[in-house]
């Protein structure tokens, strides 16, 4: 995930983050140091590095932003000792290995996309031995949460007295969000759920299983999961709901329905989040035990969301499926098989208003050419 | 294999989604294949997952249907046969 200029905004101004990697990094270059900046956007944190002693940054970001980023560097006068470079860390093959490699490509929570395989590619690939790979390691936590007023914005537009609209609930307790919960409102004490320690996860899949034993009678909406993080050298910053706010947020998993906890049930949580396709998969189980008999039990995810129906999708990867184009496949077919042979954007035109396919007329015909051309040309 | 009792839990690689005919897919996250189940055996997925008793989904099916429970119940049988043989069940405590 790209972050927005206001989000980057966000962070170089949030001053505990920036605090924290800025102490952090001045105590990991060293003069003349070539160091890698990954995630750069408009550049900050290079320029940073720079000013603390660093000999050459290379700045990488796959977001447009970067564009900025060479700007800004012309405009400071240092374009000769900060390489920008717009793409990802994984295409990225220096000559020289990297003294430091400083990222910080979270979002709510370190699981970002495909942040934790870039991290670890980096630090394998790019990093020279004995380098420093900033962060170090980012500790999740994760309280079970009394929060009725979060929940019904959640269920309440479907909880009808009218209509019967439990389909509805049925997948949107399967939807987390950002929110954040004060300290009182945690059924029992945050543990800790899982560990990310850069200098030696082996893969991107995150999972850990929490339990509680109830101490007094309370409901539980849902979860809450947060991030504290050592960036290196003992500095580091939390996301603790009774920490002061920073840029980055929490996590709230809500529960298929509330549960009712009496003093002495036991509660058992398991959280995993898998890598899968690009993206991560987050599941999420409950049991509640009272006595030694399971009373209550849950298994959500992300896929309980869902709207698709893979049957179809499962049925259309056949081997011995025989796909019918859609018009919009035919008109694709059609513009590519015309750019291939070198007709410009015009003469696409021509040829896809002269296949009279469906909708693929006039004005139309014009705009899917021109943004098909914004697509498939090289830059 | 006696599915009253259910001494099975659900796999923890494969995740479930009731669709909104009743049916339901488990996607097995090892894989990436998913499987499809009828409504009938999304409820005895749902059923296995929370812990509880295969003898009350047996007994209502029985009656709605007017089927010996005892046929049901080898129904059951050969579709958490299935389910184990394909890694998506495990046989265990519940």
């Amino acid at each position: 995930m790209s972050y927005t200029l206001q989000q980057f905004g966000g962070m170089v101004t949030d001053p505990i983050r920036m605090g924290a990697y800025t102490e952090a990094l001045k105590a990991a270059i060293k003069p003349g140091d070539i160091v890698l900046d990954i995630g750069t956007g408009p550049g900050t944190t290079a320029l940073l590095c720079l000013e603390l002693g660093a000999g050459h940054v290379f700045a990488i970001d796959p977001d447009p932003s970067v564009r900025l980023a060479k700007h800004i560097v012309e405009l400071n006068g240092v374009s000769d000792r900060i390489t920008v470079i717009e793409g990802v860390s994984q295409d990225f093959h220096p000559e020289k290995l990297m003294d430091v490699i400083v990222a910080d490509l979270r979002d709510r929570l370190p699981m970002n996309g495909p942040s934790l395989m870039s991290m670890m590619d980096a630090r394998d690939r790019l990093l020279e031995p004995g380098g420093v790979l900033l962060p170090t390691v980012d500790t999740m936590f994760v309280a079970p949460i009394e929060h009725p007023g979060v929940y019904e914005s959640i269920v309440g537009p479907w909880a009808h007295d009218r209509f019967d609209m439990s389909p509805v609930i049925a997948k949107v307790v399967n939807l987390h969000e950002m929110r954040r919960s004060a300290p009182h409102q945690q059924v029992a004490p945050a543990k800790q759920w899982a560990e990310i320690d850069y200098r030696t996860i082996t893969g991107p899949d995150v999972a850990g299983a929490v339990s509680w034993t109830i101490e007094a009678d309370r409901t539980m909406h849902g979860y809450e999961i947060w991030f504290a993080t050592e960036v290196g050298f003992g500095l580091g910053y939390s996301n603790a709901p009774d920490e002061p706010e920073l840029v980055y947020g929490s996590e709230f998993f809500p529960l298929s329905e509330p549960l009712t906890l009496r003093a002495g049930d036991e509660l058992h949580s398991e959280l995993d989040a898998r890598f899968l396709k690009g993206n991560y998969l987050w599941r999420w189980r409950t049991r509640q035990v009272r006595g030694g008999e399971t009373v209550a039990a849950f298994d959500q995810s992300d896929l309980g969301a869902s709207l698709d129906d893979p049957r179809q999708i499962l049925s259309m990867q056949r081997p011995d499926h025989r796909p019918t184009l859609t018009d919009e496949a035919l008109a694709e077919r059609i513009t590519l098989n015309a750019f291939a042979e070198g007709a410009s954007v015009a003469e696409a035109v021509a040829e896809l208003e002269a296949a009279a396919i469906g909708k693929y007329q006039g004005e139309v015909t014009v705009e899917f050419v021109k943004s098909m051309s914004l697509r498939v040309s090289k830059k | 294999m006696s599915s009253p009792n259910n001494n099975f839990r659900t796999a923890s690689n494969v995740l479930f989604n009731e669709l909104s005919d009743g049916e339901a897919v488990l996607l097995d996250l090892d894989t990436e294949n998913y499987f499809g189940l009828n409504a009938i055996g999304s409820r005895t997925w749902s059923a296995i997952a929370k812990g509880e008793s295969l003898r009350p989904l047996i007994d209502e099916i029985s009656a709605a249907t007017g089927t010996d429970a005892a046929i049901i119940e080898a129904d059951i049988d050969e579709l958490l046969a299935t389910l184990l043989s394909k890694g998506l069940l495990e046989q265990g405590d519940s």
